[in-house]
């Protein structure tokens, strides 16, 4: 309610038209573009929408037109594991083919297989194999486990790397973190990581609704690896900018993932949502509960989530989705990228505020269903908020802010 | 959705607080405190501060001289201002003035203008980062 009200107040001006995309060049924007004055929430949804065009366009060069769904640039950047070297090891080169781990090779024979996930949920500790952050799994409909991914973009992969943040001795030896900013004025882009959740294809899928991808997917607990396709269902993108050194934090989802709490749309599919769950599994469906222990992808009978949105997507935001999911089915009718929204974005309103290392951040909550399915809400500190949780990142050697990523705070390599 | 506050609601609230405007509405994103204050409070008493605000204001009154005048002896909005103040700094709020305080939301208590005050935060609510505590606080100022 309080954050529909503050919507309400940047709703004073026009939301700006985006530019038509089916033959535009989808140049990563390096910062927000205020249409007058300060940035504001329209400003910033669109600068969260263009990054997604952006980070999406097909990584071959052809354009969104060319067909309902391709490779998206981000698929190529490095992913978190590749910097969470061993002792002794320096991360690969730029542009380095994930490893398939030992657990898949048996099965490596799909030359063209690159991606492997083996997280499922958003950390160890902060992002692990089976929980989201500082909570559970996410189940779909089919009792599949959702995977996520953690990938950086190369100004701060080459940032950790050149600078030898991937181990102790170097985290300890460096000074403040500081990953390089996105720059209006020179057009560099800054520091960039995104995080993918994936749900398996399953029965009541329709795949082409989705981004897929076929990847090898990781059960440590069992010790297995299966290959499996994938449909993308939930999005974040961080970025760091001259304007937002707080970064900014833009999250998107698959439209079909779940309904508003109260107001269910007939719709024959929801991916973590079912309408009849009551009359199937009574007692068993209550809404954005973490499900029971023990939690392993090989365990029999998981019980689906069953996820509602507490916090309806505001009205600035709405209408942006409109826009741009419109403006892609212009440039392909089929277009699996019209089926994603934005959430919304966080963003600082008081850069620089001595009182507030998050810049006075707006909103002061914002969860993804798919990424913080059980964070939902505006109690604070509980509730999920992107800038607020990953404020508290610091590095695990010195115990030092780790600039907004939790990724340094995962290194172990002792040199 | 809610009406967003008229910005004589911040005015006389920074003239009865010290606080900013801007500070204010930062709190009024995060919880209701205008719309909470008129429903629990009452909407006949808060309707009558607003516009003995109002008077005062069209007499050219401003700041410090304005929140003299609105707590003045004698004064028929007095109570209903000291209400509102302590709303502002504690989140607490007892229907129509009388009997228990009552906090209306986790953000009230959160957004209390009380912990800026004093340079600090809520238990466990603290967007300072790891390591702060070795450090002293910003100046006063920057809490306003």
């Amino acid at each position: 309610m309080v954050v529909a009200l503050a919507v309400g107040w940047f709703a004073a001006r026009d939301v700006p038209p985006p530019q038509p995309i089916s033959d535009v060049v989808y140049d990563l924007p390096a910062d927000v573009d205020p249409v007058a004055g300060a940035p504001d929430l329209a400003d910033y949804d669109t600068f969260s929408w263009l990054s997604f065009l952006a980070l999406n366009a097909p990584a071959d060069q052809t354009k969104f037109s060319d067909a309902p769904d391709s490779e998206p640039t981000w698929a190529g950047w490095m992913e978190d594991f590749q910097i969470l070297v061993q002792d002794g090891q320096v991360p690969p080169p730029w542009g380095s083919a994930r490893n398939i781990p030992p657990l898949c090779r048996a099965i490596a024979t799909e030359a063209n297989i690159t991606r492997v996930l083996t997280h499922a949920s958003k950390t160890a500790g902060v992002v692990n194999l089976f929980e989201q952050a500082q909570s559970g799994p996410l189940i779909d409909q089919n009792g599949a486990y959702v995977r996520y991914e953690i990938l950086v973009n190369q100004p701060m992969y080459d940032y950790i790397v050149d600078n030898q943040l991937y181990n102790l001795v170097g985290l300890d030896a460096f000074g403040p973190i500081d990953f390089p900013s996105g720059n209006p004025r020179s057009g560099e882009i800054g520091a960039i990581m995104v995080k993918a959740a994936w749900k398996v294809m399953g029965l009541g899928d329709d795949p082409s609704r989705f981004h897929v991808t076929e990847a090898y997917v990781v059960d440590a607990q069992a010790q297995s690896c299966a290959i499996e396709r994938l449909g993308l269902v939930g999005f974040h993108i961080s970025t760091k900018t001259v304007s937002a050194p707080h970064w900014i934090w833009s999250t998107f989802e698959h439209v079909d993932n779940v309904p508003d709490r109260g107001t269910l749309t007939p719709r024959a599919h929801y991916n973590f949502f079912d309408p009849f769950c009551e009359v199937k599994r009574p007692g068993q469906c209550v809404e954005n509960a973490m499900p029971a222990l023990p939690w392993a992808p090989s365990n029999p009978d998981q019980v689906p989530s069953q996820v509602v949105r507490t916090t309806p997507i505001g009205p600035v935001t709405a209408v942006l989705n409109t826009k741009f999911q419109e403006l892609l089915r212009e440039a392909n009718p089929l277009s699996v990228w019209a089926n994603y929204m934005l959430v919304g974005t966080q963003f600082p309103q008081r850069p620089g505020d001595p009182t507030d290392p998050t810049g006075r951040a707006f909103p002061q909550s914002l969860a993804n269903t798919t990424l913080e399915t059980f964070m939902q809400g505006d109690t604070p500190p509980v509730s999920s908020s992107c800038v607020g949780c990953h404020n508290r990142a610091t590095t695990t050697a010195s115990a030092k802010p780790s600039d907004f990523t939790y990724i340094l705070s995962r290194v172990t390599a002792k040199y | 959705m809610p009406t967003p506050p008229p910005d004589s609601f911040f005015d006389l609230s920074s003239a009865l607080t010290g606080f900013t405007v801007q500070t204010l509405k930062f709190a009024q994103q995060n919880a209701d405190f205008y719309g909470a204050f008129r429903s629990i409070y009452g909407a006949v008493e808060f309707d009558a501060l607003m516009s003995a605000y109002a008077d005062i204001t069209a007499q050219g009154d401003t700041g410090a001289d304005l929140a003299k005048s609105v707590l003045a002896d004698g004064s028929t909005v007095a109570e209903t201002a000291r209400a509102l103040m302590v709303f502002w700094y504690l989140g607490q709020i007892a229907p129509g003035g009388k009997g228990a305080m009552q906090i209306p939301t986790a953000n009230h208590y959160a957004q209390g203008l009380a912990w800026r005050a004093v340079q600090a935060h809520p238990t466990g609510v603290s967007t300072l980062q790891f390591g702060y505590w070795a450090s002293p606080p910003p100046p006063l100022e920057d809490f306003l």
